[in-house]
C-alpha cells in the first residue's frame, strides 16, 4: 500500500529540519521502523533522520526541498523488522549490577529474574539519548524498576540496565541513572562502519546468560 | 624542537579546544549528535581566507585562545573571538591571512566580545575522519586527535592539501549582528507553557551560565517560567531547541547535544542566530524576539 509521506504525516519545519507525527488515520505505523526504512531508502533530499516512538525528524539538504520529501512515495506494508537476534549477556560481571536493589524491590530472587528475562522476546524500538543507546520493549510491568534518581557517574558501554518500562543497552561508557543488570560478551557500536550499530529497529532481542549453557 | 615533527604542536590547551568541521551527516540517526563547529560563519570566514574549503577541519577555542608552536611553514587565519592573539609576542590581526614559519608561537588569552575563535590552517591535518567528518565529539571518543580535547604536548600532523581549493574570490565578510537579540521561533511544545510565560518570554533578559558546554547551554533569568502540562512522550532534538526543564531552567540544545529528550522544546533558535547565540560570552545579557 503506497502512501505519500504528506499523506501519513503533520509536519512543522525548523529550518531544514522536518518533525513529523503519524495523522489519526496512521497512528499504527511504528515511527522508528519508518525512520529506518527512510534512512535507508537513499532519498536524494534527505540528509539524514532520527526518530522517537511518538516523532520523526528529518534533516533535508535544504528547506526548499520540503515538497519533494512529502511527495516521496512510501510502502508502508514494506515497513518492517526483518529478524532475531540472541544477545549473550554476563549477569556476574566484576562490578556494576545492583541485584540486592532489584531483588528488594520486586521480592524475587536474581535467578528468578534472568530466568524470566530470557523467556521473552524484546523488541528494539529505538535509539536515543545516547549514541547507540538502546531502548527495549516488553519488559513486564511486574518486573519494572524505576530510574534512579541518583545518577551513577558511570555506566560501562555494553551494559544491559533497567528503566521504568524499558531495559537499555548503553552504547558508550556514559553517567546514567538506568539500574544495571549485566553485560553483553561484545561490543554492539562499532564507529568505524557507516552501519555502526549490530543491532536494527524492530529486531527481536532474546537474552541469553553466559552461565546458563 | 623536534627536528623530525612536520606540523605544529599545543602549548597550551586553553579551556576546551577541539578540532572540527561540518560535522556529520547519517548519525543522528543512530543517537550520535552531528557536532560541527560551533559557529558556522566564522569558521567558514576562516577557511575562506586560506582558499580551503568551508568544512575544511579547524581549530576551535572556547572562551579562551591557545598557544601553538608550528613545525613547519604554512598559513593560517584566525577568526571569531578576539584572544588578543601574538606571534612570538608580537601582536597579530583577525581577519586575514598569517604566515608562519618553523619555530613560531602563537599565543591567545581570554576575549572580551566573542566565546568563539577559530584557527584555520592552509594544509590537511593528518587525522582521522568518523563517520564521515574531522569533528572531535569527546563523549564518545570518536573524531579528530583521538576524539578527544586538545592538551599540551599534542602534535598535529600535516600535509600537503590535497582537497580542491577555492578560487581566490575575496572572502564574504560577515558583518557582526547584535548579540543583545537572538531571533526565535514557537518550538512544537510553546503551547505547554503557561499563559504568563509567553508572555514574559521575550521581555526578560537571560545569560548563558558558566557550567554550559558543546551539549547545552543553561539559561540563567530573573523569573522561573513555567508549565501548564508536561509532554508524555520522549521527543527529537536538534541544535536550536530550548527546552525548559521541570526546575524552570531552559537548556539550548547545541552541536553536541542529545538527539532526543523528554523535556518540552518551547522555542526554537534558527540557524543564522544560532550561530549569533553561541558566540554569546556568559553572564552577558540578552533577549529573545519572536519571528
Amino acid at each position: 500500500m503506497f502512501r505519500s509521506l504528506g499523506d501519513i504525516m503533520d509536519i512543522q519545519l525548523f529550518d531544514q529540519f522536518v518533525f513529523g507525527r503519524t495523522k489519526a488515520d496512521y497512528e499504527y505505523i511504528d515511527i522508528p521502523l519508518l525512520a529506518q526504512h527512510l534512512y535507508k531508502a537513499q532519498i536524494d533530499c534527505l540528509v539524514d533522520c532520527h526518530a522517537t516512538n511518538a516523532e520523526i525528524c528529518i534533516q533535508l539538504t535544504t528547506a526548499s526541498r520540503l515538497r519533494e520529501l512529502l511527495e516521496t512515495q512510501i510502502d508502508l506494508a514494506n515497513i518492517h523488522a526483518s529478524y532475531q537476534e540472541k544477545i549473550i549477556i554476563n549477569f556476574d560481571p566484576d562490578h556494576g549490577t545492583e541485584w540486592d536493589h532489584i531483588e528488594a524491590h520486586i521480592k524475587i530472587t536474581k535467578q528468578q529474574y534472568i530466568d524470566l528475562l530470557e523467556r521473552i522476546d524484546f523488541r528494539l524500538s529505538m535509539y536515543g539519548f545516547l549514541p547507540g543507546f538502546c531502548y527495549l520493549t516488553g519488559l513486564p510491568t511486574s518486573m519494572q524498576i524505576p530510574r534512579s534518581s541518583k545518577p551513577k557517574r558511570k555506566i560501562k558501554a555494553n551494559t544491559l540496565a533497567l528503566g521504568g518500562e524499558y531495559i537499555g543497552i548503553y552504547g558508550i561508557h556514559s553517567p546514567g541513572g538506568w539500574v544495571e543488570i549485566g553485560k553483553c560478551d561484545h561490543a554492539l557500536l562499532d564507529f568505524s562502519n557507516q552501519q555502526i550499530h549490530s543491532l536494527s529497529i524492530g529486531q527481536i532481542i532474546n537474552f541469553k546468560s553466559i552461565h546458563h549453557g | 624542537m623536534d627536528d623530525k615533527i612536520t606540523g605544529f604542536e599545543i602549548t597550551n590547551a586553553g579551556l576546551y579546544s577541539t578540532i572540527q568541521d561540518f560535522g556529520r551527516n547519517r548519525s543522528r540517526f543512530f543517537a550520535v549528535p552531528s557536532s560541527g563547529v560551533m559557529d558556522h560563519n566564522a569558521a567558514t570566514y576562516a577557511n575562506q581566507i586560506l582558499s580551503n574549503l568551508i568544512d575544511h577541519p579547524i581549530i576551535e577555542c572556547n572562551l579562551s585562545g591557545m598557544g601553538l608552536q608550528f613545525h613547519h611553514e604554512m598559513n593560517i587565519a584566525l577568526t571569531g573571538a578576539d584572544f588578543g592573539w601574538k606571534l612570538n609576542g608580537n601582536t597579530v590581526d583577525l581577519n586575514t591571512k598569517i604566515l608562519v614559519i618553523r619555530g613560531d608561537k602563537l599565543t591567545g588569552g581570554f576575549s572580551h566580545d566573542k566565546a568563539r575563535g577559530y584557527i584555520a590552517f592552509d594544509k590537511e591535518l593528518q587525522e582521522n575522519k568518523v563517520l564521515g567528518s574531522y569533528s572531535t565529539y569527546p563523549l564518545a571518543k570518536i573524531g579528530a586527535n583521538q576524539g578527544r580535547i586538545l592538551r599540551k604536548g599534542d602534535i598535529i600532523k600535516i600535509s600537503e592539501k590535497k582537497s580542491l581549493s577555492l578560487a581566490q574570490a575575496a572572502p564574504v565578510i560577515i558583518k557582526d549582528k547584535n548579540q543583545d537579540i537572538i531571533k526565535i521561533q514557537k518550538g512544537p511544545e510553546w503551547d505547554l507553557l503557561s499563559p504568563s510565560s509567553k508572555r514574559k518570554f521575550c521581555m526578560l533578559e537571560y545569560q548563558i551560565s558558566s557550567r554550559s558546554d558543546r551539549m547545552a547551554a543553561h539559561l540563567k533569568t530573573t523569573e522561573q517560567l513555567d508549565l501548564q502540562e508536561y509532554p508524555k512522550y520522549s521527543n527529537c532534538i536538534i541544535p536550536g531547541m530550548i527546552q525548559l526543564n521541570y526546575h524552570g531552567e531552559l537548556m539550548v540544545i547545541l552541536r553536541d547535544g542529545q538527539t532526543t529528550g523528554g523535556y518540552p522544546r518551547v522555542v526554537y533558535i534558527t540557524h543564522d542566530n544560532l550561530n549569533l547565540f553561541n558566540q554569546i560570552l556568559p553572564h552577558r545579557n540578552f533577549k529573545f524576539e519572536l519571528q
